[in-house]
């Protein structure tokens, strides 16, 4: 009855059938839903469609399609920039950080969440404060540290100073991976003889194989994406890694789009298609402990 | 040694490594950046306790004082936007439709693309002679010539918001689609029994099952913009004349001049802002097993 009544108050109001109204609801749905894919992809086809252009067409006949194209803007990042070698130094840092967090955040991480002691929760408070400390704050101080430790201008300062914030991060969405595994898994294992370290090596970590691939993938990205702390640790050419690479081709006057978006795309693409296909990974690791976005 | 000291002792063995490299790296130098605040150190050079003289200074500073109002205005705009846009594509991706996977796949990639690479992107979609922009903008038949949109004043920190919200607006979206999906549909069914209108539907059954979502991706979201550098650095570096300062580039131009105390004083004049927000949020994330 009330259902009757509501749908003829909204007849009544509008004056439109109830299959109109829903003819209409779809093509606003639709229209919505298209307008924000072109917004999102549009930025994505022109950063792509710029590293393919000629560098003549970019600026002084600019369209919304390539006149032609070329891998020109490609060879000069890579044989005059030399921009493997900041690629290479991206991912010597990269995955360093990436298994150093991982292996000290398992450590971490099941330690407080299958022991019951003294100092755990504030030990857990301790991690997630210093995953929200900002590195704005920390750059500075942290710049002084390298330095007297003759870490500065190091890719390994810049391991280190990139544990800041990937193993608070690592250990945080570990916990969440490791409370699912069920407890008594671990159990049975102790009375099959294994020790508390065995258990966390053969039934714990493999159990939570997704979760540390996704944390992995978070860490990694983490450390790419990272510019500030490189900004202001990296001084020689030869450490650069890929940011800070394309960040000093903007200094000059003229940026030289070409080039830049080159770089662009070679450091995005690959990590685009990584989250693509391994979505559901990504967001359920997301979700479980809100990663930087 | 009992079979539970033992035990204890080998958790804290196992949380150690990387408990003592965050004291190294996050607690101690968090305590020296306060500290270098109220001394006139420089580089290589520890300089002397000088009480408040730092914040004085900053207090009268006008590159300061538009830093935190621009950064205010980019927290509050981009929050609101990100939270409007967030939800509302979620609550249509929630939906049963053809290609929904696909969709929801596409409108995660700007979180999946590292912040270097968009905020470049988008100085170049910002280009007054061959940026994709205008070139956008004349084929939808808005045609407003030549436009200098980081150039100028005016259009300067929309023009920021603009990227920051593109950047991180997926965050948001897959956040609160994943708390809109843990709502059982029988809730649903029964306010719709009960005859309640969609927008009735929203404000009993949904709204209360992602508030916490959304308070959570609201504190995170504010205390990562406010200290997010790549955007403005890469845009604008924080001009025209301070049009798009924030307080972390200022910091890093603070740094550039050697003057680390200085430098160190405008990130640790927000830590007061900074604290209440962590604290809120440590809060509402923290969760003890006991």
């Amino acid at each position: 009855m009330a259902v009757v009544a509501a749908t003829n108050a909204t007849l009544r109001r509008d004056g439109l059938g109830v299959s109109q109204r829903r003819w209409l609801g779809r093509i606003a749905m639709l229209a919505i839903v298209l307008v924000a894919l072109f917004a999102v992809l549009f930025p994505i086809y022109w950063m792509v469609v710029t590293s393919l252009k000629l560098p003549r067409d970019i600026l002084r006949t600019p369209s919304l399609w390539p006149h032609a194209f070329t891998a020109e803007n490609y060879r000069i990042l890579l044989e005059d920039k030399g921009f493997l070698v900041n690629i290479g130094n991206s991912l010597i840092v990269s995955l360093t950080v990436t298994v150093i967090s991982v292996l000290f955040s398992s450590f971490a991480a099941y330690s407080m969440v299958r022991f019951r002691y003294r100092f755990r929760g504030v030990l857990g408070r301790l991690f997630l404060f210093a995953y929200l400390t900002p590195t704005s704050l920390l750059f500075i101080p942290l710049s002084v540290v390298m330095a007297q430790l003759h870490l500065a201008n190091s890719l390994f300062g810049l391991v280190m100073v990139y544990l800041t914030f990937s193993l608070p991060l690592s250990t945080w969405l570990l916990q969440g991976y490791f409370r699912a595994v069920p407890r008594e898994l671990e159990e049975q294992a102790l009375i099959d003889g294994l020790n508390r370290f065995g258990a966390l090596l053969r039934i714990v970590l493999p159990l939570s194989a997704p979760g540390l691939a996704a944390v992995a993938i978070f860490t990694f990205t983490g450390a790419w994406n990272e510019l500030l702390l490189a900004l202001v640790l990296i001084t020689s050419d030869s450490q650069r890694t890929a940011p800070l690479a394309l960040n000093y081709l903007i200094t000059s006057d003229v940026l030289p789009w070409g080039p830049l978006m080159a770089g662009a795309v070679l450091s995005s693409v690959p990590l685009m298609i990584l989250y693509f296909i391994a979505q559901r990974f990504m967001v359920q690791g997301m979700t479980a402990g809100s990663v930087k976005g | 040694m009992t079979a539970a000291t033992r035990l204890s002792a080998f958790a804290y063995v196992l949380v150690a490594p990387a408990a003592l490299l965050l004291v190294g790296l996050v607690g101690y130098p968090f305590l020296y950046a306060i500290y270098i605040s109220f001394t006139d150190a420089v580089v290589g050079n520890a300089g002397k306790w000088i009480g408040f003289a730092n914040f004085t200074y900053l207090a009268s500073n006008p590159s300061f004082l538009s830093s935190i109002l621009n950064t205010v205005i980019l927290v509050v705009v981009t929050d609101g936007l990100k939270l409007g846009i967030g939800l509302g594509l979620a609550l249509l991706v929630n939906r049963e439709f053809v290609g929904r996977g696909l969709v929801r796949s596409f409108l995660m990639l700007p979180w999946a693309m590292p912040a270097f690479v968009v905020f470049l992107t988008w100085r170049l979609l910002y280009q007054p002679i061959g940026g994709g922009l205008s070139l956008v903008l004349k084929a939808v038949g808005l045609n407003l010539g030549i436009v200098d949109w980081l150039g100028q004043p005016q259009t300067a920190l929309p023009s920021v918001i603009v990227a920051t919200v593109w950047r991180g607006f997926p965050f948001w979206f897959i956040s609160i689609l994943a708390g809109l999906q843990t709502i059982p549909k029988e809730l649903y069914e029964a306010a719709r029994m009960d005859g309640a209108s969609g927008w009735q539907q929203f404000w009993a059954v949904t709204f209360p099952s992602i508030r916490t979502v959304i308070i959570v991706t609201t504190l995170l979201s504010s205390i990562w913009t406010a200290n997010s550098f790549e955007n403005v650095w890469l845009l604008t570096q924080g001009g025209p004349s301070d049009a798009t300062m924030v307080f972390p580039v200022l910091a890093y131009f603070g740094m550039q001049t050697q003057r680390i105390g200085e430098a160190a004083a405008v990130s640790v004049a927000t830590l007061p802002v900074l604290i209440v927000l962590v604290l809120f949020a440590t809060t509402l994330m923290h969760r003890d097993d006991d």
